[in-house]
């Protein structure tokens, strides 16, 4: 099975150590009552775990934990762009481009976005993603040769690179997670990460070569 | 009360099922992944993963024709009376397509009334095809308002073509983002070379339009790994016709150069550019003519 976005984190495992604390609380009381009903005599029927208040409370949290873990995968957050550390990088004088992507990626996962750049224009390209899965390697490749123009480990692995067409011409995009093994060891099971890129352009030169 | 204990109990199972499936699965696979490709000729070491073929919006490819000089003449836009008769889903998806590059072509000329018509068309298009939870009259408000501010209309009907394509793409429907996308791009060409009356080696729109080749060659392999239903193979027929068009075209061959600069930005000059003839081009706007018409008939 595929794993899932923050699966190992906020999710069902915390609801899960909620479950065995409330778990334990609702036996006490349990207990404590069929005691008491016994030692007065009553003959009242064991109270159900399921029926008391504790449980319920549970069972809504742990819904809740369900639902935001479902939801947050990458098919879900066609707007992850728009409201992680890709959003800082926005410029006001430059359009949106193509269509922002994002993409599940784990420590040393290599994906490629091939891409049309408009000649005469020019590009921010930026890639965010939870810090832990920094730095990200960024590659300009040619397509028809694959001769490397650019490798962001030269700045530093910047997340964001500015780039100016004269032509129209087709670029692949390699972008690879480069997380230390520290980071590895923190991420359990390397379940990986969503990967925003969003592109912006401007006209920039008046003369078409 | 028993029963209604079962059912929590089933209920809870069912969402940690929920919560451990997440949507991963569902994500490799609306995204649009080629095989893994590793060139042995030594110049890509690394291997490139998956690759994710993307391609511009119809607003994005008319916008680019447009800096040679589009005009507008609203005769070209296929006729919103014909939406009825488009029933099959083919049809309907393609001509989908058509209307949204129509809905471009009016906006990229600051024409808002009939961009309204268009988006209209589209939602009741849409609402044939399932796709009118993204179609919603908050578009067809920001259109409205958006009076003469061309460069605000042409974000809006980018970001409307995205919101269709990433809806369909969420519901593992490429295959219909395929098929509009075809729809679209061949009313982008069709309505780009009815434009240019008279062929110039020289003629900008003409130069813009040979430049496409490199938006139809990703929305291409986009279809090649989608587009697999055999009702749907007119629109890969069409897509081909147009790509292999292109692949004869001759190329002017020129070594790209990088000039890295200062503030992590670098410049990119050089590159191939694509030379259509005048025999060729007459060739091509004939056929984009014929292909657009059999589509919209």
């Amino acid at each position: 099975m595929e794993p899932t976005y923050l699966q190992n984190t906020t999710g069902p495992s915390g609801s899960t150590k909620l479950s065995t604390g409330e778990s334990a609380a609702a036996d006490r009381q349990v207990s404590s009552a069929s005691l008491s009903n016994l030692s007065a005599g009553s003959g009242l029927k064991k109270p159900n775990y399921f029926q008391t208040k504790k449980f319920k409370i549970f069972l809504f949290l742990f819904s809740l934990f369900s639902i935001i873990s479902y939801s947050q995968d990458c098919g879900d957050y066609y707007n992850y762009h728009k409201w992680v550390n890709c959003t800082k990088t926005i410029k006001r004088n430059y359009k949106i481009y193509t269509q922002p992507k994002n993409t599940r990626i784990g420590i040393n996962d290599t994906l490629t976005y091939n891409i049309v750049f408009n000649g005469n224009r020019d590009y921010i390209i930026s890639f965010c993603a939870d810090q832990i899965y920094y730095p990200i390697s960024i590659r300009l490749l040619q397509p028809e040769t694959g001769i490397e123009l650019y490798d962001n480990a030269t700045d530093d692995y910047v997340s964001s690179i500015g780039v100016g067409f004269y032509k129209t011409q087709n670029l692949l995009i390699v972008i690879t997670s480069m997380a230390d093994k520290l980071a590895k060891d923190k991420i359990k099971g390397d379940d990986g990460t969503c990967v925003g890129m969003i592109m912006q352009w401007k006209k920039i030169f008046n003369k078409i070569e | 009360m028993k029963k209604i204990n079962y059912f929590f109990a089933g209920f809870l199972f069912l969402l940690l099922l929920s919560a451990c499936k997440g949507g991963g699965t569902n994500n490799r696979q609306t995204a649009d992944i080629s095989d893994k490709t590793v060139s042995d000729s030594g110049n890509i070491k690394k291997a490139l993963g998956y690759v994710y073929y993307l391609f511009p919006s119809p607003a994005e490819v008319l916008t680019a024709i447009n800096e040679g000089g589009l005009v507008y003449e609203p005769q070209l836009l296929n006729s919103i009376e014909k939406r009825e008769k488009y029933v099959k889903p083919n049809d309907q998806y393609l001509n989908l397509g058509v209307y949204v590059a129509d809905l471009s072509y009016c906006a990229l000329f600051g024409r808002n009334n009939d961009a309204v018509i268009y988006l209209e068309t589209i939602k009741r298009m849409s609402d044939e095809v399932n796709l009118s939870a993204e179609i919603n009259n908050e578009f067809i408000d920001k259109v409205k308002n958006k009076e003469n501010n061309i460069d605000s209309l042409e974000v809006i009907t980018s970001e409307f073509f995205f919101k269709i394509v990433n809806d369909l793409e969420a519901n593992n429907r490429q295959n219909d983002v395929a098929v509009i996308s075809t729809g679209a791009y061949i009313e982008c060409l069709y309505l780009s070379v009815n434009i240019v009356k008279k062929y110039s080696k020289d003629n900008l729109i003409i130069r813009k339009i040979a430049e496409q080749k490199h938006a139809f060659n990703n929305l291409y392999q986009y279809c090649k790994k989608h587009i697999s239903i055999e009702d749907m193979s007119n629109s890969f027929s069409y897509l081909k016709q147009i790509y292999d068009t292109y692949g004869q075209f001759s190329e002017q061959k020129e070594k790209v150069k990088v000039k890295e600069e200062q503030n992590y930005h670098l410049t990119i000059s050089g590159g191939n550019t694509t030379v259509i003839t005048e025999a060729e081009f007459k060739l091509f706007k004939e056929n984009i003519t014929k292909i657009r018409n059999s589509i919209t008939k």
